[in-house]
C-alpha cells in the first residue's frame, strides 16, 4: 500500500510583531515594582525569621552560659564539701593514721610570710637544741622565769 | 473572516464563578473585620497570654565565707516541679510515675492535682537525679521551674551561726536571718516571648541584683576543733547542752561559736528544734564563780584591795541581808589571790560589800552584762542585771559570787576578753567584710577598733597573774596547758529547779573561761556545760574542754610556745602519706555521705617512713623534712586550668577567684612555702 503525503508550506513571514514601546515600558515597570515589592516582602519576612532564629540562638547560648556557670558553682560547692574539716580530719585520722600534733611536737622554725597565716615556715636544718627551739621555750627549760 | 468556534455561551458560568469568588472575598473580609476590629482587644490579650510569659528571675543569694574565704553557705539553681492539671490526660498514671520518682505519696499527690486545674506544685527543689529522671519521662502537663537552693557544704559546722534558709528563700536563723535583706538580693520580673512549644526565644535584658557575700570572722578549722572537743565533752559528761566560744581578745572577733546539740542546716526540716537556736547568745545563765572575775577586778580597780591582802573568810560562812551564806569549803584567812584561786564565795562577798551596790553595778554594766553586745545574730539576750534600786539586801552577796544575775555565754566570753586585752572591752562581732561579686584576693584589713577601757592595764595584769594561779594550783588545774601559759576561772552554778523554784542540788552549769598565752593572749575560750552527770564542777567538766581546744588552736594559729614541754611529748617523726596516692574514690563517697567514717584501711608499711630511723634524735633537736619546700611560682597571665594544674602538681592549696587570666596572687611569686600551703590567685579578663 502506498501512502500519499501532502506537503503544505506555511509561511508566517507575513506576520510581523508590532512594536509597542509604551506597553513594554509598562511591563518593565510592573516587573520592577513587583520585584521590589517581593524583595521588600521577602526582606521583611527574612528579617523576622532571622530575628526569631537568632533569638533562639541567643537563648540557647544564654542557657548554655547559665548552665556552665551553674556547673562551675556546683564544682565549687563540691570542692568546698571535699574540704570539709570533718572529712579531712576523718581521712587523716582513719585512713592515714595521723593525729593532731601536741604542743611539744610543733616547732616554729620561721615567722612565715607576713600577713599570710597559711604559708609560713618552711625549711629546717639540723641545729643544736638551743638554736632550734624558740627562745621562750629554752628559757623555760633552763628554769628561767616564764612570763607571769 | 470570522469563525465561531464555541458551542455554548460561557457567560453564566463566569458569572457564577465571579459570584463565588465575591462571596468568598466577602466572607474573608467579614472574618477579618471581626478578628481585626470587633475581637481585636480580646484576641490581643489572648495572644499575649499565649506568646509571652512573665517569669521571676530569682536573685542569687550571696555566699557566706569563713575568714579565709572558704564557702560555708552557697546557693545553686535546682529544679522545682509543677503541674498544670488541666493538661494532664491520664491523671492516675502520671501521678503514679511522679510519686515513684519523687518518693511522694501517690494518693495525696493525686488529690492535690485533682483539686486544681491551672497550677499545682508537685515538689520543690528536687535533686538533679530526680530532675533528670522526670525529664526523661516527658510527662504532658508537668513543667520545671528553676529555683535557688541553699547548700551548706560543711554540714553542721557553725550551724547555729549560719542559720538556715526556708523553702521560699527566707533566712530563718543565724546570719541568714540577720542579713536576709542584704544576702538575698533583688529579684526581677521579666517578659519572655515563647513559641508554641513554650520555648523562649527572646526576653528583656533585666538582671537580678545578686545578694551580698559575707565574710565571717569564724575560722572553719577552729570551729571544727571547738565542735569536736565539745562533742567529746558532751559524751563524757552526758550533759544536756554545751557551748564553746573562741574569741580574739584584741579585736572581739569570734573565731568559733559551737553549741551542742547541733543540726545539719541542709536538712533543717528533720532537725531537733531545740538544736536550732543559739544558746550562746540567746540563753542567759547564772555564771557562778566565773563572775568573781568582775567582783575582784572592780575591787582592785577601786583600790579597795590588793592581790596579797589577807581576808578572813570566816571558815566558810557569812551573813548578808539577814541570810547566812555558806561557802563550798571552810576557808580561813587567805589572800585575795587565793580567794580567786580556790573560788571562795565568802571572800568574793566581802569584796563585793566593799564595793557597794552602785559602784559594783557600774562595773557590771561596764563589762557588758545586762546589755546587748551587738553581735550580728538574731535573738540576742541582754541577760539579767537589775539596777541597784531593785536589789534586795542580800543581792550584793549573791551577785558577788555570780548568782541573782544572768549573762549569756557571749557576754561572759567578752568579760574574759576584756581582762585578756589589758582591760579594754571590744564588742564581739562575727562579720569581717561584705562584698559584691567575686571575692577580692585579699580582704581589706578591718580597722582596729579602739574598744572601751573598763579597768586599767595594771589591774588587768594583776588579774592575769591571779587567774594563772587558778590554773596552776587552784580549781582550774585541768586547764593547764602543755607548752603554753594560761589563765582562767572555773564556775559551777546551780540551776533553778523549775518545779520548786529553788536552786537544784543535782543540776549544775559548769563553766570555764580562760585565755592563753598569758603575756599576749591569742584566744579567749569560754566553755559552758549544762547539767553534766557525775563530775559537775567547772574544773572537772569544762576546764578540760578549754585545755583540749587551746592545745590544738594555739599551734594552728602559730602562737609560739612560752613554756617548755615535757620531753615525753616531743616529736615522733613520720613522713606524711600523700593522700592522692592512697585515695580511694569509693571510700571518698562514703565519707561524703556524712556516714560514720569508714574503717581505716591498713596502711602499707612503706606509707609511713620515719625520717631518722636509725639514730635517736639529739635531745631537744627537731628536724623537719619538707622535701625541700615549695617555691610559689608566678601565676601571672596563666589560665585558670593551668594554675589549677600547676598547684596540684606542686601540692599547693589554691583558692581561684574570678575568671580569665591570673592577674594577682598571694603569697607573691618566689615565696618559699610548705606543701599544702594556701595560695589565693585572682583572675580577670
Amino acid at each position: 500500500m502506498t501512502d500519499i503525503h501532502f506537503r503544505q508550506v506555511i509561511d508566517n513571514s507575513r506576520l510581523v510583531r508590532v512594536s509597542d514601546p509604551a506597553r513594554r515600558r509598562e511591563q518593565q515597570v510592573f516587573i520592577a515594582v513587583m520585584a521590589c515589592l517581593f524583595l521588600l516582602g521577602f526582606g521583611y519576612a527574612w528579617q523576622n525569621y532571622q530575628m526569631v532564629h537568632l533569638g533562639y540562638q541567643i537563648e540557647d547560648v544564654r542557657h548554655k552560659t547559665a548552665g556552665l556557670n551553674e556547673w562551675n558553682r556546683a564544682l565549687q560547692l563540691e570542692q568546698s564539701s571535699l574540704r570539709d574539716p570533718l572529712r579531712v580530719y576523718a581521712l587523716a585520722e582513719t585512713r592515714l593514721g595521723l593525729e593532731s600534733a601536741r604542743p611539744g611536737q610543733i616547732v616554729q622554725l620561721d615567722a612565715g610570710v607576713p600577713g599570710d597565716r597559711n604559708s609560713g615556715a618552711v625549711m629546717a636544718d639540723l641545729r643544736p637544741a638551743s638554736e632550734s627551739l624558740p627562745a621562750a621555750v629554752d628559757a623555760g627549760a633552763a628554769g628561767a622565769p616564764t612570763p607571769r | 473572516m470570522s469563525r465561531t468556534l464555541t458551542t455554548s455561551d460561557p457567560t453564566p458560568r463566569l458569572w457564577a464563578l465571579g459570584a463565588v469568588l465575591l462571596l468568598w472575598a466577602v466572607a474573608v473580609l467579614a472574618r477579618l473585620f471581626f478578628l481585626q476590629v470587633v475581637d481585636y482587644a480580646w484576641l490581643t490579650r489572648k495572644a499575649e497570654r499565649q506568646q509571652s510569659r512573665t517569669i521571676e528571675i530569682e536573685a542569687r543569694r550571696g555566699v557566706i565565707y569563713d575568714r579565709d574565704l572558704h564557702p560555708l553557705a552557697m546557693s545553686l539553681m535546682v529544679d522545682s516541679v509543677f503541674a498544670v492539671p488541666g493538661e494532664i490526660t491520664d491523671l492516675p498514671a502520671v501521678t503514679s510515675q511522679l510519686a515513684q520518682v519523687l518518693g511522694l505519696d501517690a494518693r495525696d499527690l493525686q488529690g492535690r492535682l485533682a483539686a486544681s486545674r491551672n497550677f499545682c506544685w508537685v515538689a520543690r527543689k528536687i535533686t538533679p537525679e530526680q530532675s533528670h529522671r522526670l525529664r526523661a519521662l516527658n510527662l504532658h502537663g508537668i513543667y520545671f521551674q528553676p529555683e535557688s537552693k541553699r547548700f551548706y557544704p560543711k554540714r553542721d559546722l557553725a550551724a547555729q551561726v549560719l542559720g538556715y534558709v526556708g523553702l521560699d528563700g527566707n533566712g530563718l536563723g543565724g546570719i541568714e536571718q540577720e542579713f536576709d535583706r542584704e544576702v538575698r538580693g533583688q529579684s526581677v520580673r521579666t517578659l519572655v516571648q515563647v513559641d508554641a512549644h513554650r520555648r523562649s526565644y527572646t526576653h528583656d535584658e533585666q538582671k537580678p541584683e545578686a545578694g551580698e557575700n559575707l565574710v565571717l570572722s569564724i575560722d572553719q578549722n577552729i570551729q571544727y576543733i571547738a565542735q569536736q572537743e565539745l562533742e567529746a565533752a558532751m559524751q563524757r559528761t552526758h550533759a544536756k547542752h554545751g557551748t564553746v566560744i573562741v574569741e580574739d581578745p584584741h579585736t572581739g572577733e569570734i573565731l568559733a561559736l559551737a553549741n551542742w546539740p547541733t543540726f545539719n542546716p541542709n536538712d533543717y526540716r528533720n532537725a531537733n528544734p531545740a538544736a536550732m537556736h543559739d544558746p550562746a547568745v540567746s540563753d542567759p545563765y547564772e555564771p557562778g564563780s566565773t563572775f568573781k572575775l568582775i567582783t575582784v577586778s572592780a575591787a582592785l580597780e577601786e583600790k579597795l584591795t590588793r592581790p596579797d591582802e589577807m581576808i578572813d573568810c570566816q571558815m566558810g560562812s557569812i551573813e548578808v541581808g539577814g541570810r547566812r551564806i555558806h561557802d563550798h569549803h571552810a576557808f580561813g584567812v587567805m589572800s585575795v589571790t587565793d580567794i580567786l584561786k580556790h573560788s571562795s564565795d565568802v571572800g568574793a562577798i566581802k569584796l563585793g560589800l566593799r564595793l557597794g551596790d552602785d559602784r559594783f553595778y557600774r562595773y557590771i554594766r561596764a563589762f557588758g552584762i545586762g546589755q546587748l553586745t551587738g553581735i550580728e545574730l538574731p535573738g540576742e539576750s541582754r541577760g539579767l542585771a537589775r539596777p541597784p534600786q531593785r536589789w534586795t539586801k542580800m543581792s550584793i552577796g549573791a551577785i558577788s559570787m555570780g548568782q541573782e544575775i544572768a549573762a549569756t555565754p557571749l557576754q561572759m566570753a567578752s568579760v574574759f576578753a576584756t581582762v585578756a586585752d589589758g582591760g579594754i572591752y571590744h564588742a564581739p562581732h562575727l562579720i569581717r567584710g561584705r562584698f559584691q561579686g567575686d571575692p577580692p584576693a585579699a580582704l581589706p584589713p578591718i580597722p582596729a577598733t579602739a574598744g572601751r577601757r573598763v579597768i586599767s592595764g595594771a589591774t588587768a595584769n594583776e588579774m592575769k597573774m591571779m587567774l594563772e594561779q587558778v590554773v596552776l594550783a587552784g580549781t582550774g588545774q585541768h586547764a593547764k596547758l602543755d607548752g603554753y601559759t594560761a589563765a582562767g576561772k572555773t564556775g559551777t552554778a546551780q540551776r533553778v529547779d523549775p518545779g520548786t523554784h529553788a536552786y537544784s542540788k543535782h543540776n549544775y552549769i559548769a563553766s570555764f573561761g580562760g585565755f592563753a598565752p598569758l603575756r599576749d593572749p591569742a584566744v579567749v575560750i569560754l566553755t559552758v556545760v549544762d547539767s553534766p552527770v557525775g563530775l559537775h564542777e567547772g574544773g572537772d567538766a569544762a576546764a578540760p574542754v578549754f585545755k583540749a581546744i587551746a592545745e590544738r588552736v594555739l599551734p594552728y594559729l602559730r602562737v609560739p610556745q612560752d613554756i617548755a614541754t615535757p620531753p615525753s611529748s616531743r616529736m615522733q617523726m613520720v613522713k606524711a602519706v600523700d593522700v592522692r596516692e592512697t585515695s580511694d574514690p569509693v571510700s571518698d563517697l562514703a565519707l561524703d555521705a556524712a556516714a560514720p567514717a569508714p574503717a581505716p584501711p591498713e596502711l602499707e608499711a612503706s606509707a609511713v617512713i620515719p625520717v631518722f630511723t636509725p639514730a635517736p634524735l639529739p635531745r631537744g633537736t627537731v628536724v623537719l623534712d619538707y622535701d625541700g619546700g615549695i617555691t610559689v611560682p608566678d601565676f601571672n597571665g596563666k589560665s585558670l586550668r593551668a594554675v589549677s594544674e600547676l598547684c596540684q602538681t606542686l601540692g599547693l592549696d589554691p583558692s581561684l577567684i574570678g575568671s580569665g587570666m591570673a592577674r594577682s596572687q598571694q603569697p607573691a611569686a618566689g615565696t618559699h612555702t610548705i606543701a599544702g600551703a594556701h595560695v589565693v590567685v585572682q583572675f580577670s579578663r
